[in-house]
């Protein structure tokens, strides 16, 4: 239950907030799509550098890529989709939160659009 | 008024590993990712609009949202401005945005090069006898067609002309513009052994794709294949442009055929912008006769008018010939190359009605049919030998050692339009006459600068709170003649984005 597994924090309907870890949500689909993932960047690194075989490495980026795929699936729009997802009883979700850190998120960074001169662009 | 037509050419390629454990998509990864890489440039689907239809509404469908390493994975933007990517299960070359005609071939014939040396170091990295081959045709002859695509830069009242709101018949297109199209594969098509997609049986037909056609019009490439695609995503400002995403054509191996199937349509689409096409070629049946067309290479065929005549494909192609050697004669301005378009399309024509083999060193399926005839001559073996169907896709193979397009060429069988040099240059080197010098020069100069690019965007991250989006909305702009000199005086992204802003 280390800090960085943490994925998502959940608030009930009686206010109540619980973290949600990657395992709550690993499956059978998921390891596999994993396991994909770690297959093919040890691939690209033997292409890269000649170095063979499937690190540690690979495995620990592929499931933090597959989670950050997941990130929103479903949709944070409607929290109530999570409640199927995790498997947690009775109690109504009104807000979900991603606890992603932020080295997985670059690129949600805001974007600003410049005007261009059009002597030029 | 006709505008500059900026134009492009998506190839994808089909890919074999025959007697290696290596599944197909795993290898057009490999391949994708074993081409120099600029930087960590990944591609911007935020900034596409796939679903919009040029009849005025959006179709169903889900937009594209991958992470940051897959995207990487599966996006490498080159030095020389095009996108070489994962697109399903096979790789496709984008070529950047060209304005010259032989450019266009050259930096297509660049993409063949491309992934053969990417194909190259995959094999050479993985176990000895890992075997992969690069086909750039457009069948894989068990039912999927996949495809050769072109683009064009068209203004946006004539896309409106060619697309009216849904709720009217698109009649200048049935009437103008899509004979040409039909017609144009007597020139344009690739070849192919035998009919498949259940559309009836023939010895040899003049296209690769002309089986795989089912509807005139629709926003899907893959399923339902529509003659003329309506995608609604311009690459550029929508106020002023279109972009025409032919997905019609062939995939050529002659650099002929190539240069006359964008010459001659880059003509036809500035005529559309120019309301220059008068001669009404409406057919009665516009899907069966693309396939009739392509099922006739004696080029008899009769096919009906909606008035009621009777023209063969070689007689619609000659009105347009006229209307076009009129167009660029009155017109003072065309281009050198325009012009030679225009001398060579008759010159064709006129062949093909005397003597299609006499085109045998220059149009792809009158190439190849010569070739599979003097093969089955000298075997005595029947058009169903299966050992014609191998030849066919052989002719596709690209492999300078085994493909046999490759080997014509080395023999001096086959017309150049286009030298070494200048296909060697676009390994590296991005157009200078199109907003691809831009892009090319951003990636050349400040790599690691750039998070994501797409055709009309490219976006910085400086260091700030906020990553920088520079929109590219012009695509004749961004060249070496407005921005060269800036690229020159800037040493930093930072210098070079306060000069071009606003």
């Amino acid at each position: 239950m280390k800090k960085e597994n943490q994925f998502l924090r959940v608030t009930y309907q009686n206010k109540e907030q619980e973290i949600l870890y990657f395992k709550d949500f690993s499956s059978g689909a998921m390891i596999e799509a994993i396991v994909s993932r770690a297959k093919t960047y040890a691939l690209k690194r033997l292409i890269q550098t000649g170095k063979k075989g499937i690190r540690k490495e690979d495995i620990l980026q592929a499931i933090r890529d597959e989670y950050k795929e997941n990130e929103d699936l479903p949709n944070t729009t409607n929290p109530d989709d999570w409640t199927k997802i995790a498997g947690r009883k009775g109690e109504r979700i009104i807000a979900v939160e991603s606890l992603l850190p932020d080295r997985l998120r670059k690129e949600q960074k805001e974007v600003e659009e410049i005007r261009v001169d059009s002597r030029y662009l | 008024m006709s505008i500059p037509k900026v134009m492009g050419i998506e190839q994808e390629y089909a890919v074999t590993t025959p007697g290696t454990n290596l599944d197909l998509i795993r290898a057009s990864y490999l391949i994708v990712n074993s081409f120099d890489r600029v930087a960590e440039v990944g591609w911007d689907y935020k900034a596409e609009t796939p679903f919009l239809d040029a009849r005025g509404f959006t179709s169903e469908g889900e937009t594209v949202r991958v992470s940051r390493a897959d995207n990487l994975k599966i996006n490498n933007l080159l030095m020389n401005g095009a996108r070489f990517y994962v697109d399903h299960a096979h790789p496709e070359f984008s070529t950047a945005e060209c304005l010259k005609i032989k450019d266009t071939v050259a930096f297509d014939r660049a993409g063949e090069r491309i992934i053969t040396l990417a194909a190259k170091r995959v094999m050479d990295r993985l176990e000895p006898g890992t075997k992969i081959e690069i086909y750039k045709n457009n069948s894989d002859r068990k039912g999927n067609s996949y495809g050769s695509h072109e683009n064009y830069l068209i203004s946006k009242e004539a896309y409106h002309r060619i697309f009216p709101p849904s709720s009217s018949p698109p009649v200048y297109l049935l009437k103008y513009l899509l004979p040409f199209f039909i017609s144009r594969q007597i020139f344009t098509g690739a070849g192919k052994v035998g009919a498949e997609n259940g559309v009836g049986s023939v010895k040899y037909q003049i296209s690769q794709r002309a089986d795989f056609f089912e509807t005139i019009l629709g926003a899907h490439t893959t399923t339902k294949r529509p003659l003329i695609n309506t995608r609604d995503e311009p690459h550029a400002d929508r106020e002023r442009f279109r972009r025409l995403h032919v997905i019609i054509g062939d995939a050529n191996m002659s650099e002929y055929t190539n240069f006359l199937k964008l010459g001659t349509t880059a003509i036809i689409l500035k005529m559309v912008e120019d309301d220059a096409l008068s001669e009404d070629l409406e057919l009665a049946e516009p899907v069966k006769a693309n396939l009739a067309i392509s099922h006739h290479p004696d080029l008899k065929l009769k096919l009906s008018l909606a008035d009621g005549r009777k023209l063969t494909p070689l007689e619609i192609q000659q009105v347009y010939y006229e209307q076009a050697r009129d167009y660029i004669k009155g017109k003072g301005k065309a281009t050198l190359e325009e012009r030679e378009v225009v001398a060579e399309w008759g010159k064709v024509l006129k062949k093909l009605a005397d003597d299609p083999l006499a085109l045998r060193s220059e149009i792809d399926w009158v190439i190849k049919l010569w070739l599979l005839d003097r093969y089955r001559g000298r075997k005595g073996i029947s058009w169903e030998d299966p050992r014609l169907r191998k030849m066919d896709l052989l002719y596709h193979l690209i492999d300078e050692k085994r493909g046999l397009y490759f080997l014509l060429e080395q023999e001096g069988e086959v017309r150049r339009v286009v030298s070494e040099e200048r296909i060697n240059h676009f390994l590296s080197h991005s157009p200078e006459d199109t907003r691809a010098y831009f892009r090319g020069e951003c990636f050349r100069r400040f790599p690691s600068d750039i998070v994501e690019a797409n055709w009309d965007s490219l976006t910085f991250d400086l260091g700030g709170e906020k990553l920088i989006k520079v929109p590219l909305p012009d695509p004749t702009k961004g060249t070496r003649a407005e921005v060269g000199d800036i690229f020159k005086k800037v040493k930093t992204a930072k210098e070079l984005l306060s000069k071009i802003s606003a």
